[in-house]
């Protein structure tokens, strides 16, 4: 094309001869991921029960033909952590991230959030026994960048993985004074989403 | 004086100069801060209430398709309990895009703040019991997807108090929630190929 001369990288020249921006000359929701929420009740006598909930991981791979920058967001639905007083609960979240020319993936190793707590009002005597307890906290949804935001060539791509895990200590085997028929341990948490932008790297 | 060439999507170009539209500039096209009417000291609510209730209608008046994604910044949030009572202020968001897009009046449960300290069992008699709890601000990103020249887009926002499960009258009872405020900012950006 000599006219209008136009760096062709930047503006595309339609067949008709139109001028336009290319489309990857922009700042651009490129990829999203979600995962299912979940809903669980554990034993109060269980022991700590701790395990990995969610594991899952969005990709993206550069199919442009200039370097971008790319970053992560991740949304965390609302979450409800009730505990009692035998139990103390936490949901954390882990991060892991790989980019690349084909990077394998990346394992969710690094704490990013961790939400939970628990309460104690201590024990009585004759016979020896924990006072009865309840304890619930939510949390809203929200948004949060996590990882980098890494330069990928064209053909390269970006992962990252997340991990949802249920981090529980049981920390008091005496029994419930008042019995244990009202005591409650369980996790009710909201959907997880990562989502990938991407803009130019000029 | 300035060479009027053919344009197509995003460009513009007259005799005065050659430029992008204003549908290519990402930006922010709407914003609203809602504040909360009920903050305060609260009773039983076995229905939700709302403290916060905010909508943003934007009208697409470029002449190329955008992609619109919304922040909901959320105050700190405070609640103040008396065992056995669970307090909760949800948030909810609904939207709608068309010609004459009418969003559904916002309902939902388990996506909010809340707490409960339950330090007896149903069976006895309760004792003094207070929890203070308070939660930082807030910022959940939701994407709202295209919107075409000419459609408009209607959210709408609720902050909604509850008090799900038992309920007795606490010895003492303190229970006050705050929700303060919620801002809305709406963000618009080019629907290029690619864009999901």
């Amino acid at each position: 094309m000599t006219f209008p001369c136009v760096d062709e990288e930047h503006f595309e020249v339609t067949d008709d001869g139109d001028l336009t921006p290319q489309w990857y000359m922009q700042w651009r929701h490129v990829a999203t991921t979600s995962a299912n929420g979940i809903q669980k009740t554990y034993n109060i006598s269980g022991g700590d029960q701790s395990e990995d909930l969610v594991n899952f991981q969005v990709d993206w791979t550069n199919d442009t033909p200039i370097d971008v920058h790319a970053y992560v967001l991740l949304t965390r639905g609302g979450a409800i952590m009730t505990n009692n007083v035998r139990n103390v609960v936490y949901l954390e979240t882990y991060f892991g991230q790989a980019s690349g020319a084909s990077p394998s993936d990346p394992t969710a190793s690094t704490l990013l959030g961790r939400f939970g707590g628990g309460a104690d009002l201590g024990t009585v005597t004759g016979p020896n026994r924990t006072i009865f307890t309840n304890h619930q906290l939510r949390q809203g949804e929200r948004t949060l960048l996590v990882g980098s935001t890494d330069v990928l060539e064209p053909g390269e791509s970006i992962k990252l993985r997340v991990r949802l895990r249920w981090a529980a200590h049981f920390w008091e085997t005496l029994p419930i004074a008042t019995g244990a028929t009202e005591a409650e341990l369980s996790i009710s948490t909201g959907a997880s989403r990562l989502d990938v932008f991407a803009y130019p790297a000029l | 004086m300035s060479l009027k060439i053919c344009t197509a999507e995003f460009l513009i170009s007259d005799s005065r100069n050659t430029g992008f539209s204003q549908a290519w500039l990402p930006q922010l096209a709407a914003e609203r801060m809602a504040t909360s009417g009920k903050d305060g000291d609260v009773v039983r609510a076995p229905d939700q209430v709302p403290f916060i209730e905010s909508e943003i209608l934007w009208t697409n008046s470029y002449a190329d398709p955008v992609h619109a994604c919304i922040s909901i910044h959320r105050a700190s949030r405070s609640i103040t309990t008396s065992s056995p009572n669970t307090l909760v202020l949800d948030d909810a968001w609904t939207w709608d895009t068309g010609l004459s897009p009418s969003a559904p009046v916002p309902y939902g449960t388990n996506n909010g703040v809340g707490v409960r300290f339950q330090t007896r069992p149903s069976s006895r008699p309760l004792i003094y019991s207070r929890i203070f709890k308070d939660w930082p601000d807030s910022v959940s990103y939701q994407d709202l997807g295209a919107v075409d020249p000419g459609h408009t887009l209607h959210f709408r926002y609720r902050c909604l108090f509850s008090t799900p499960g038992g309920w007795r009258t606490p010895v003492q009872p303190l229970m006050i929630a705050q929700a303060r405020w919620t801002r809305l900012r709406l963000w618009t950006s080019p629907w290029t190929n690619g864009v999901i």
